[in-house]
């Protein structure tokens, strides 16, 4: 970067002012809107003589201090200097302090979090004002929630719990999408606080909605995710049998644990599926499928994630990610569950059911920060043409994503010997959306239930 | 001058020029004397469209005829549903700027031809791309899109004159909040950084405002009509507002439907609003923290804080900023006003206005730009599903940035380079805005330069270029299948051409007629009686088609609607 003075037009100088002098003459002559290139290497040279200049300030400081300190024999100037940092004249620290022990306190009392009362008073704390101590009580918040929510699971499936822990992370600015620390931290330990920050409910610019509407949303979703998985193992199934009739024997691990499931031991289970779950990416995708199906009948979706996850990082396709989308719908991570269910049907040859899963629940899922109507019509497409005969499941989905997109004429329009099956109470609820209709992508779904 | 500013906000939209011999920028007022044009349209029964006033009063008379805040559907594809009519954002909004224009040229007599638009810092590439379709389905030719907060500090700057300054700006709309840093010197306005919250907003307050009544009433949202549903948001708002001034507010709403009948009432002190609002308020600290962070600047450095926005007006937001800056905070004289300000003189800056020579403006990018790459990991197997970033927020804009990529195998045929936006290590958590496949040679050692460039207006291209000679491959970000095609948007143009708009000159008489329906609505019993003969008494002057007669009655029906909303017979 030498030629960095030539570009400001100056002689190499440590002053500041005439630095910027230089910086604003030359870049009257090229301005953004006009030279883009040139004005880039200007920036870039104004910036890089900024930097040149501060470092220098900053090494001459501290050579001044080595210098002063020598002069100084006393031992109290050899405070390190994060210490200093903190210290002002209206007690921050002791004001940090009182934060993190009130904290501590309020994750101590209860491992579901306690008062969120006390909460929000903890969050309108004075401390939270100075920026400087913001960042470093943001920190201690994020890194104690975190384990708190690795020690204590349930933290994770207790809706006021998660109502706590999603109002910490507003007033921090977590959720925007944006992980500061998690560089520090590795997946695994960070995920439980992720998930609780990110699961659904009460979102700020919701008003709420009536809590039965949104059980009869998931219930439907839950089953029909459920019956894709098995349609899923029943094709994947039927296909082995025919292409891999001759090499295919499942492994006995696999045998042995469902043998164990249909007696009932699911200890005996259980250590069958450990032991498999040993070497996951090199198994056979179906045995994978069996396995992590063996942990979800016993009840373990810990586990049957787990493996479903080491075998995505291996070998990521469809039908693991659908399967995947079912443990965690199991589990309520619906966010989880998006993602992976957009993974599923974007994968180059998705499933015919991967497709129809995700359309449904982008177009029908009960939290509008979930659903996706643009999306889910394109996958409902998709799936329409990937099933190419008519096909009355993938019809209602793609009625249900033409409802979503606010295009109800499309959705209630003849369709064969399906149309008989749209009720009189179908129809009046679907006239009833156009009638109460506010904001599509807001209240809509309270008025559209389902086609079924 | 042929190049207007142009501020499209999501309540109020102001349209206004370039002063030469003033040397300075100057709004210009509607038929109604104001420069603010509410961003609301309707369509009566005629088939006629209100813009404006009118349209804002018909919100609660007739909501399923109206439509408001569309700004926020901006760049989406949802449309909003007028009558048989359905509109997208970009038509809604091509609507109310057709009216400035019309102002415009009723004022200053000229037609512009050229315009520089503001939109929110935080504004997606798609939903820039969108506003500038929604001037252009106007008829005008947009020059520039900036970003609003850089407007107000803009205007404020030149309109002080400020040399070596470090400045915050605090701007928060009816739907957005935005705020920047900035520094001034030698003439140069310099944005440091910028961050957003694209859904926190005025509006956000009278819904935390509505949702406390409709809980304590122990009403839910399924017990109401929409026309209630309207009015109830209203009063909110107003009580909102009166809280700026006084110390109580109290809200009374009787809903129509049967289900939930009778007087409801609440009272609302300036503190309860405080409480309401404080999961608000700790998100707007959040934003701030963050481009006080991006800036590498304290709070202690602002030499001032700048307020914009009318949601500013709220003392809450004002006790806020001092607190956090420890300073107190500067209120721009017309809060609604400074961003046209700023877009008028973005105008004349691009029409190299004679008073503005030696003024430059630098803006950054709001948010990180980048693609999805592979990571190898200790294994040797690959991750996928990183984010890799290319120009980082807050760098400044113009911006061309390369990153060098491999292809993860040898046998690779193509490489598809996902883009996207969002500041998430994995991309799951950022927005997709496009998608670009390169084809391969594959040969050794073969690799791919990945280009981004980001433009002055926010729009970003990105070219990708293979070391082999395979053909490269452009793309401009167009919002995927959310934005309209050509073809549509041409379509658009003539959709809107064609619409019915009602004649300027009696919009004064309407917006009259509109509001003295929308009292009839609100009030019950005697006052409900004056106002039908009010409406009654007007619409005969009107049908004798006597100018000077319907002038004079015009002021006189005004009056006595005035009187009748300041104290209504109780």
């Amino acid at each position: 970067m030498n030629d960095a003075w030539a570009i400001l037009g100056i002689a190499p100088t440590d002053d500041r002012k005439a630095i910027r002098r230089a910086y604003a003459a030359r870049l009257k002559q090229t301005r953004p809107d006009k030279d883009p290139n040139g004005y880039q290497a200007l920036r870039e040279a104004y910036e890089w003589a900024l930097r040149i200049v501060e470092e220098e300030g900053a090494r001459e400081d501290w050579e001044f201090e080595l210098d002063a300190n020598d002069d100084a024999p006393f031992a109290d100037t050899q405070q390190p200097a994060s210490a200093v940092q903190y210290e002002s004249p209206d007690g921050l620290s002791r004001d940090i302090d009182e934060f993190v022990q009130r904290l501590d306190t309020l994750l101590k009392i209860d491992p579901l979090m306690g008062d969120e009362a006390a909460w929000d008073a903890l969050l309108q704390h004075d401390v939270l004002i100075s920026f400087d101590a913001r960042e470093a009580m943001a920190e201690a918040c994020f890194y104690r929630l975190a384990d708190h929510c690795r020690e204590h699971r349930k933290v994770v499936s207790n809706a006021r719990a998660r109502r706590i822990i999603r109002r910490v992370s507003e007033s921090f600015g977590w959720s925007a999408g944006e992980w500061r620390f998690d560089h520090f931290y590795e997946d695994e330990d960070t995920r439980d606080l992720m998930r609780a920050i990110a699961g659904p409910g009460a979102f700020p610019n919701t008003v709420p909605v009536e809590p039965r509407l949104t059980a009869r949303g998931l219930l439907p979703l839950f089953w029909l995710l459920v019956w894709l998985v098995w349609v899923g193992y029943t094709i994947s199934g039927i296909w082995s049998f025919f292409t891999d009739a001759a090499s295919y024997d499942e492994p006995r691990g696999v045998q042995s644990a469902r043998a164990a499931l249909r007696r009932g031991d699911y200890a005996e289970a259980q250590e069958w599926i450990a032991y498999m779950a040993s070497d996951i990416p090199a198994q056979r995708e179906q045995d994978v499928l069996l396995l992590a199906k063996a942990c979800y009948a016993t009840g373990d979706y810990q586990l049957a994630e787990r493996i479903l996850d080491i075998r995505i990082e291996a070998a990521p396709t469809s039908i693991t990610y659908l399967a995947r989308a079912t443990v965690l719908t199991s589990m309520g991570e619906d966010i989880y569950v998006r993602r992976d269910l957009l993974s599923a049907a974007q994968t180059p040859a998705p499933l015919l059911d991967s497709l129809q899963a995700a359309a449904w629940f982008l177009a029908t899922h009960p939290d509008p920060q979930l659903r996706d109507p643009a999306l889910a019509l394109r996958f409902a497409e998709q799936a329409k043409e990937t099933a190419r005969l008519r096909n009355r499941e993938v019809e209602k989905i793609y009625r249900a994503a033409l409802a979503a997109n606010g295009d109800y004429t499309a959705a209630l329009a003849p369709y064969g010997a399906s149309d008989a099956r749209l009720s009189a109470r179908q129809r009046q609820v679907i006239a009833g959306g156009e009638a109460l209709y506010i904001d599509p992508r807001e209240e809509n779904y309270l008025l559209w239930p389902e086609l079924r | 001058m042929d190049i207007v500013g142009i501020d499209l906000g999501t309540s109020n939209s102001l349209i206004g020029y370039w002063d030469d011999d003033l040397s300075r920028p100057q709004l210009v007022e509607n038929v109604l004397g104001s420069t603010l044009t509410p961003s609301v349209v309707s369509v009566d029964d005629n088939g006629e469209f209100l813009i404006g006033a009118a349209a804002l009063e018909r919100l609660i008379t007739h909501p399923d005829r109206s439509a408001a805040l569309f700004k926020r559907q901006m760049g989406s594809r949802s449309e909003s549903r007028l009558g048989k009519h359905r509109f997208r954002a970009e038509e809604l909004s091509a609507l109310v700027i057709r009216q400035l224009l019309q102002d415009f040229e009723a004022q200053v007599g000229r037609r512009p031809t050229d315009a520089v638009i503001s939109v929110p810092a935080y504004f997606s590439d798609g939903q820039r791309r969108a506003t500038k379709l929604a001037g252009e389905i106007a008829g005008l030719q947009v020059e520039r899109l900036i970003n609003e907060p850089t407007a107000a500090a803009l205007a404020y700057g030149v309109e002080q004159r400020l040399d070596d300054a470090v400045f915050a700006v605090i701007d928060l709309g009816g739907g957005t909040l935005d705020v920047t840093v900035l520094e001034y010197f030698s003439g140069v306005v310099q944005v440091r950084a910028s961050s957003g919250d694209r859904a926190l907003g005025g509006a956000d307050f009278d819904q935390a405002v509505l949702r406390h009544c409709l809980a304590a009433w122990e009403i839910s949202t399924l017990d109401l009509v929409p026309k209630d549903l309207a009015l109830l948001s209203r009063r909110a708002r107003e009580a909102k507002c009166q809280l700026s001034s006084a110390d109580a507010a109290t809200i009374q709403f009787s809903p129509s439907t049967r289900r939930k009948h009778g007087e409801y009432e609440m009272t609302l002190t300036r503190a309860g609003l405080e409480t309401l609002s404080n999961a608000l308020t700790q998100r707007i600290v959040a934003t701030i923290d963050r481009a006080l962070r991006d800036s590498s600047y304290r709070a202690s450095d602002m030499d001032e804080v700048l307020l914009v926005g009318g949601a500013t007006r709220m003392p809450v937001i004002r006790n806020l900023v001092g607190r956090l800056f420890r300073k107190l905070p500067l209120m721009h004289v017309s809060p609604d006003e400074a961003i046209a300000l700023g877009a008028i003189t973005q105008a004349a800056l691009k029409a190299d206005a004679k008073a503005l020579e030696d003024v430059v403006l630098t803006d950054v990018a709001p948010y990180t730009l980048g693609v999805d790459v592979a990571v190898e990991q200790a294994d040797g197997q690959y991750e996928v599903g990183h984010f890799l970033p290319i120009i980082e927020r807050n760098s400044p804009v113009p911006v061309s940035r390369v990153e060098t990529l491999h292809p993860v195998s040898k046998k690779q045929r193509k490489v598809e380079c996902n883009v996207y936006q969002g500041e998430s290590r994995k991309v799951v958590n950022n927005v997709k805005l496009g998608q670009i496949t390169q084809p391969l040679r594959r040969e050794d050692g073969e690799s791919l330069d990945v280009r981004f460039t980001y433009d002055v207006n926010g729009i970003l291209e990105v070219v990708t270029q293979p070391s082999s000679d395979a053909t490269p491959q452009r793309l401009v970000i167009t919002g995927s299948e959310l934005e309209l095609s050509p073809g549509e948007a041409e379509k658009a143009l003539e959709k809107i051409a064609h619409l019915k708009i009602h004649p300027r000159e009696t919009t004064e008489n309407r917006t009259l007629l509109a509001r003295a329906e929308r009292l009839y609505e609100e009030s019950l019993g005697q006052e409900r009686e004056i106002v039908a003969s009010l409406i009654r008494e007007f619409e005969q002057v009107l049908a004798t088609q006597d100018h000077e007669l319907v002038a004079q009655q015009r002021a006189e029906f005004e009056d006595r609607l005035d009187a009748l909303e300041r104290d209504p017979l109780r």
